[in-house]
């Protein structure tokens, strides 16, 4: 996992130039409801709701535009309802969206996407590791190891020897001793169970990874150990990587980029210190004072 | 013309439909078994009927056996590779009183081969047709609960689960726990299961010249190998499936080739369950 940085093509003029985005979302928006032609302005950052009051429509998600770079950490941060969710369940392709499109390099736009090929993007290209390991698909079942291997099994490997040596190692990188490898995941704790999610997410790397409340329910001893290991897998990472929380203290320690949502809006968006040291937007303001 | 179709169906139900089965439930039958043979291992749906036999016990091998019958045809029945089992001998006798052909025990002479649990070991030819026993006929079963999904990651070709299974039996145990029942892919493509029967004849079941018929009556399913099709069992290329040990040669023909189980447990004497084929050679 050595991060491959693009070599900075040099233009005509000779100028450096930012390699091109991984992931460009544009102008995507998630409505819940029949819409009316004042939605977008009884809603929002200074109407403090995302419900329009005249028809009910919930704008759960308006206009998000954002870019994530190879190897760029972007963190998302906002209140409860603020949109968090439902950004990572479209950016996931679990919930399509209404408006706006989402052009991951290489693959094409997302949106439009049909139900199989949703599926193999989300076993090869966007993982997404959930909260609640009991909620990311894992089999209670079936042994730590094997939970590592499902993505490498669904993408074609025929061969036995080169997965299980594979997932082994990747569990080791998360820190899980390789003796437990063969036990059944249901004996293993939560703060274990999450290593071995974050296994699964690694053991081919993606190219988008989602984090959604990654050390979120886990005491502090465990979340502090996890941090660590999320943050040489941040720095490996060769592909995109969005980490949501309403933990400002994990978004400042793991992203490079904050993106900041209130009400289905991005009210701020700049680097990681910027954002948290020194905000602009009050919303961001009274967010940073009211829990760093 | 209605009253005489009228008049001629209440006539006709006074006498014993040939076969057992009604004309219209073996062209159903029949229809099934068509579209099964056109799509290699697909799992289609026919109205299975009421037999006299529990299903469950082969309801579903006697259904395709009695639509394909005719009075021309020389039928074998055998349960785990005898003739002779109880079971066997009733549908046997069913399927030869009702359909007027002829019944025989040795594989060679038979033209419709019903069986449970074992392929025929005397090689078959393209005259004949093979009628298996299928008590569960989704190889998805065991690892997805939901007929929805199922037929979802069928439509996919998304086995990863299957796979999964199987690689956490190799990691766990060092081989695969599905038993007589190991799941196979048909042309690459479709995963099939291929009746319980064991690994031996797992590994048997591809590129024969004859039809192969599963059926189902329970689940109200028919899968089909049409002659010549590729099968091959979910395995790892660094892990082919290993057939069943055998420590010995046949008590009876002396074969060590043969599919061979343990006479009595722990006795270490091994018999040959081809009853047929262990007569064949010992002849």
């Amino acid at each position: 996992m050595t991060a491959t940085t693009p070599a900075p093509s040099t233009a005509s003029t000779g100028q450096l130039r930012a390699p091109a985005p991984l992931l460009a979302v544009r102008d995507l928006a998630k409505h819940f409801g029949p819409g009316c032609p004042e939605c977008e302005a009884r809603t929002g950052h200074d109407a403090g709701t995302s419900r329009c009051d005249r028809c009910g429509t919930v704008l759960a998600l308006e206009g998000a535009t954002f870019d994530v770079g190879p190897g760029e950490v972007l963190g998302i941060v906002g209140e409860s309802g603020s949109g968090k969710t439902t950004l990572l369940r479209m950016l996931h392709l679990d919930a399509r969206a209404d408006r706006g499109s989402m052009h991951l390099d290489g693959v094409g736009d997302l949106v439009d996407l049909d139900e199989s090929r949703r599926r193999t993007l989300r076993l090869s290209d966007l993982v997404l590791v959930h909260q609640d390991p009991r909620a990311a698909g894992l089999r209670p079942a079936l042994a730590a190891g094997a939970n590592v291997a499902e993505r490498l099994l669904s993408m074609g490997e025929r061969r036995f020897e080169p997965v299980r040596v594979r997932s082994e190692q990747t569990l080791a990188a998360m820190e899980v001793d390789g003796s437990r490898s063969s036990d059944p995941l249901a004996t293993f704790s939560g703060g274990m169970r999450q290593r071995v999610q974050l296994a699964r997410a690694l053991v081919s790397p993606p190219r988008v990874l989602l984090l959604d409340e990654p050390t979120t329910g886990l005491d502090p001893s465990v979340q502090a150990a996890l941090l660590d290991v999320l943050l040489g897998v941040a720095d490996a990472m060769a592909g995109a990587t969005i980490v949501v929380s309403h933990d400002l203290k994990v978004v400042r320690l793991l992203a490079d980029r904050v993106l900041v949502l209130r009400c289905g809006r991005v009210v701020e968006e700049g680097p990681a210190d910027q954002i948290l040291l020194d905000p602009a937007h009050p919303y961001t303001q009274l967010l940073v004072s009211s829990q760093l | 013309m209605t009253t005489t179709t009228v008049r001629s169906l209440a006539e006709s139900s006074d006498v014993e439909p040939y076969a057992y089965l009604d004309e219209t439930s073996k062209r159903a039958v029949r229809r099934a078994v068509l579209k099964a043979l056109c799509i290699p291992g697909h799992q289609v749906p026919f109205a299975a009927r009421e037999m006299p036999v529990a299903r469950g016990w082969g309801s579903g091998g006697l259904q395709v056996t009695l639509s394909l019958v005719g009075p021309d045809d020389v039928i074998k029945v055998i349960d785990q590779g005898s003739d002779d089992s109880l079971n066997a001998v009733q549908m046997k006798n069913l399927i030869a009183s009702t359909s007027r052909c002829r019944t025989t025990t040795r594989t060679a002479e038979a033209t419709l081969i019903q069986s449970r649990h074992r392929l025929p070991e005397v090689p078959m030819t393209a005259e004949q047709i093979l009628v298996l026993q299928l008590p569960n006929p989704e190889p998805l079963r065991r690892v997805e609960p939901d007929e929805v999904t199922c037929g979802r990651l069928h439509a996919d070709r998304d086995y990863t689960a299957a796979w999964l299974d199987l690689f956490d039996d190799e990691l766990r145990l060092g081989n695969p726990l599905s038993g007589a029942d190991h799941p196979v892919l048909v042309e690459g493509g479709a995963l099939m299961s291929p009746s319980p029967i064991p690994r031996y004849d797992v590994l048997r079941l591809g590129n024969r010249p004859h039809p192969t018929i599963l059926g189902a009556g329970r689940r109200a399913r028919l899968t089909a190998l049409p002659p010549y099709t590729a099968v091959a069992p979910l395995a790892f290329d660094d892990r082919p499936l290993r057939v069943e040990r055998a420590d010995g040669p046949c008590e009876r023909c002396g074969s060590t080739t043969s599919f061979r189980v343990d006479a009595a447990p722990g006795a270490d004497r091994w018999i040959c369950t081809d009853i047929d084929a262990c007569r064949e050679r010992t002849a």
